[in-house]
């Protein structure tokens, strides 16, 4: 697991310096993103720890964050954890999406290794089209059965005066 | 005529002027006259040292009390120019200027204030650029300003390329800078405006470096971080180089060509050429899409000489037909329609001294939007339509500057 994996430009030193620690935490994600992107087969942290300029345990973070917005996954190779992006497998299962306050709700399928799924992504738009703030993921076959159970879960409400 | 759409929905129509309004008159002479007519003015340029002046009276500070309309000066295509060699080789008003808008590091200011010591030796400054001031120059603040004052696109802030023996360092700089620009696009909460604004690239650069020897290592530079557009402004040239000129406008055709074999471009990256007088029409046929004036003044900069012991810089008053600007005082009957003209029954003596700067300035305007209507709404060719003014003009050597079978003549 030591050959070389491909990166996106860095900043440079004197511009990184100089950001916000916001701005920083910003920045250090969408690298993390990028080098995801342009390694479809999947990544190890010790892999991007000798290639990207930023600390494994920040590393680590964005890692679980992109994780629990569905962005990414990851399996185990015996001892290895290996990170795989998502982006190459979703695509939109409508072109459309909705908005409520400042959040798009959007509905992608996936297909990974791991099977065929349903993802609900919920984005932040005043922070751009590709933020990505949550998201709910489920294997397709059982879609049908989630959106039935919102309808009943909204009955019930109904029923209950809420 | 070509109409270019930005993306954040403006536009402009090839060929186009913007004006560059660099005095507080300036920018009082534009919105008089847009409230008027200035159609054919499709935006403005302004100098980053120049905006807090200018933007009152532009009305970029307040919003509109009525609807807007296309003849608002807030609803033209509007460019901030971070003018980076006004900080580094400027004079030494526009290197306070440029401190003034508190922009850079408590570094650069004091390495400035160094560089303004007029006992410091000449070839002591550009190492002291180098050594002293790039290390602390960053773009973000820049890209802020104009983000936060509302810039219809994003220039990338960039150092001047304006010396032969430190050509490979201001490459280098200016590479970085270019580079960081697209990335803090990219990555960071600019993010945003990925989608809403284009990004240009704008380089300065000696016209004595545009040599076919630099061509590679500077066309290289125009496109590095995948620009939406490129301007480019020479600094140094003169209309009356004969031998100069020719060589930027090839250097300008050339650059086309290559942007159109480096991005996979149907037709050449969109070029802006600023800085520029009337020379800049030639430009049109040189691949050039839009020109960038400073208002009723010469963009070239008059160094005092031995021979001449000052500059005069008393008003002038652009001619329409002969289009050179002779002295407002030595002319008496004005030889032009316009508006401003007429309203002063086209006798100079009319003007009076107290409304001569602004009579100037409106005048100057309204001749340009006229040109430029002119220009777009002729049936001949741009190239020959050009020629045809040039030669009625008193700048027929203008006319040489446009080839004799242009490749990128707007039609």
């Amino acid at each position: 697991m030591s050959e070389q994996i491909a990166t996106p430009t860095f900043l440079s030193d004197l511009e990184y310096g100089k950001m916000s620690p916001q701005e920083k935490e910003s920045y250090i994600k969408e690298t993390l993103k990028k080098t995801l992107q342009l390694n479809p087969y999947g990544i190890t942290i010790s892999q991007l720890k000798q290639t990207l300029p930023f600390e494994k345990r920040v590393m680590e973070k964005h890692l679980e964050i992109m994780k629990f917005t569905n962005e990414i996954y990851s399996i185990t190779v015996g001892t290895n954890v290996l990170w795989i992006p998502n982006h190459k497998g979703m695509h939109e299962a409508t072109s459309e999406s909705v908005k409520f306050g400042n959040n798009e709700y959007q509905v992608y399928i996936l297909k990974n290794r791991l099977g065929d799924f349903a993802v609900i992504q919920q984005k932040d738009f005043r922070k751009g089209s590709q933020e990505v703030i949550g998201s709910l993921q489920m294997p397709m076959k059982d879609y049908d059965g989630f959106v039935a159970y919102l309808r009943k879960a909204k009955q019930d409400m109904e029923r209950r005066g809420v | 005529m070509k109409v270019y759409t930005l993306k954040n929905g403006q536009t402009f129509t090839t060929p186009s002027l913007f004006v560059n309004p660099q005095h507080r008159l300036d920018a009082k002479s534009l919105a008089h006259t847009t409230s008027k007519s200035l159609s054919n003015i499709d935006g403005l340029v302004i100098d980053i040292m120049d905006y807090g002046e200018v933007a009152d009276d532009l009305g970029f500070n307040s919003a509109p009390i009525v609807m807007t309309s296309q003849a608002d000066l807030r609803d033209k295509v509007r460019f901030i120019d971070p003018s980076l060699h006004k900080l580094l080789n400027g004079s030494s008003e526009e290197k306070s200027q440029m401190l003034a808008t508190k922009l850079f590091d408590e570094q650069i200011t004091k390495s400035v204030r160094k560089l303004a010591n007029p006992d410091l030796p000449n070839k002591e400054k550009p190492q002291i650029i180098i050594n002293e001031i790039y290390p602390y120059l960053t773009v973000k603040p820049l890209i802020d300003f104009e983000v936060r004052h509302d810039a219809s696109a994003i220039i990338s802030p960039c150092v001047n390329i304006s010396s032969k023996t430190y050509f490979r360092q201001q490459l280098s700089k200016a590479t970085q800078m270019l580079v960081d620009s697209r990335i803090l696009l990219e990555s960071t909460d600019l993010k945003k405006y990925l989608e809403t604004r284009d990004l240009i690239n704008s380089l300065a650069i000696n016209y004595k470096l545009i040599q076919p020897q630099n061509y590679s290592s500077l066309f290289k530079l125009a496109i590095c971080n995948n620009p939406d557009q490129v301007a480019f402004k020479f600094l140094g040239i003169r209309e009356s180089d004969s031998v100069s000129v020719p060589e930027v406008f090839a250097f300008l055709r050339n650059f086309a060509v290559y942007s159109m074999e480096m991005q996979e471009r149907k037709e050449p990256i969109p070029i802006h050429l600023l800085n520029v007088d009337e020379l800049g029409y030639a430009g049109y046929t040189n691949a050039v899409c839009n020109i960038s004036c400073p208002l009723a003044t010469s963009p070239y900069y008059s160094y005092p000489s031995k021979d001449r012991d000052e500059v005069d810089t008393s008003p002038t008053y652009y001619h329409p037909i002969d289009m050179n600007s002779p002295k407002a005082h030595s002319i008496d009957i004005l030889p032009c329609e316009c508006i401003e003209c007429r309203f002063y029954n086209q006798r100079m003596s009319n003007v009076g001294s107290k409304n001569l700067a602004l009579f100037r300035r409106n005048h100057w305007l309204y001749v340009k939007d006229g040109e430029i209507s002119q220009f777009r709404q002729s049936r001949a060719r741009l190239d020959i339509e050009l020629r045809d003014k040039f030669a009625r003009s008193m700048r027929t050597q203008l006319a040489a500057y446009l080839p004799e079978n242009p490749l990128f003549t707007i039609y």
